[in-house]
């Protein structure tokens, strides 16, 4: 079970990080990116009235909001978002270097990199932390 | 690690929701632990040893 969690979350990771450079290069034009921000608001939006509802059920039946097992699973959470933050960056880095030396790309906008920075590593913590408070899987 | 939680909580007429806000955490928490998804701390297991009028040791019960 652990393993398979581990592997779905190399692939998630995985996953955004390759969704995320495919459309740099495969769209650079700028309506993807407004169509891309607001799929991404409306999932932000979902995850957000989900985690609200959870918040009101919670407060109406007494029980706490956090507890040590939510706190240790946004820890964890926090963890991977970060490193899928650096690889991100790393990624981008690499991509400008070598497909501008080597391919003759025209570097990325540093506009979509930075949204890129700030959604990917935002949406692995949230979906992360959710799955970790699911799972229990925080050791 | 199995748990005997849910057979004391059956003992002691708790339901999860019960046990929960008796030692302030998540009824969810309550749920993995007696599932044996998740390790809590030991201050954690003291208060539901504690709950459940039991030790440590009796109610989380390690298998090789």
């Amino acid at each position: 079970m652990e393993k398979q969690l581990n592997l779905f979350i190399r692939v998630f990771v995985l996953a955004l990080i390759i969704a995320a450079g495919s459309l740099f290069f495969t769209f650079p034009g700028k309506s993807i990116w407004l169509l891309a921000s607001v799929a991404i608001a409306m999932a932000v939006a979902l995850v957000a009235l989900v985690a609200a509802s959870e918040r009101v059920t919670s407060m109406k039946t007494g029980l706490p909001l956090e507890d040590e097992l939510s706190r240790k699973a946004t820890w964890k959470a926090g963890y991977y978002a970060f490193v899928t933050g650096l690889w991100l960056a790393i990624g981008i880095m690499a991509a400008n270097l070598i497909g501008g030396e080597i391919f003759k790309l025209p570097d990325i906008d540093f506009r979509y990199a930075f949204e890129a920075m700030l959604v990917v590593p935002g949406l692995t913590f949230v979906v992360l932390a959710m799955l970790f408070k699911k799972k229990g899987n925080v050791d | 690690m199995r748990t005997r939680i849910k057979e004391l909580r059956d003992r002691f007429h708790l339901t999860q929701e019960d046990l929960a806000k008796k030692v302030g955490v998540r009824r969810e928490t309550i749920v993995l632990i007696e599932k044996g998804d998740y390790n809590c701390s030991i201050m954690l297991a003291h208060a539901l040893a504690k709950e459940l009028k039991t030790t440590i040791d009796k109610l989380f019960i390690w298998e090789d």
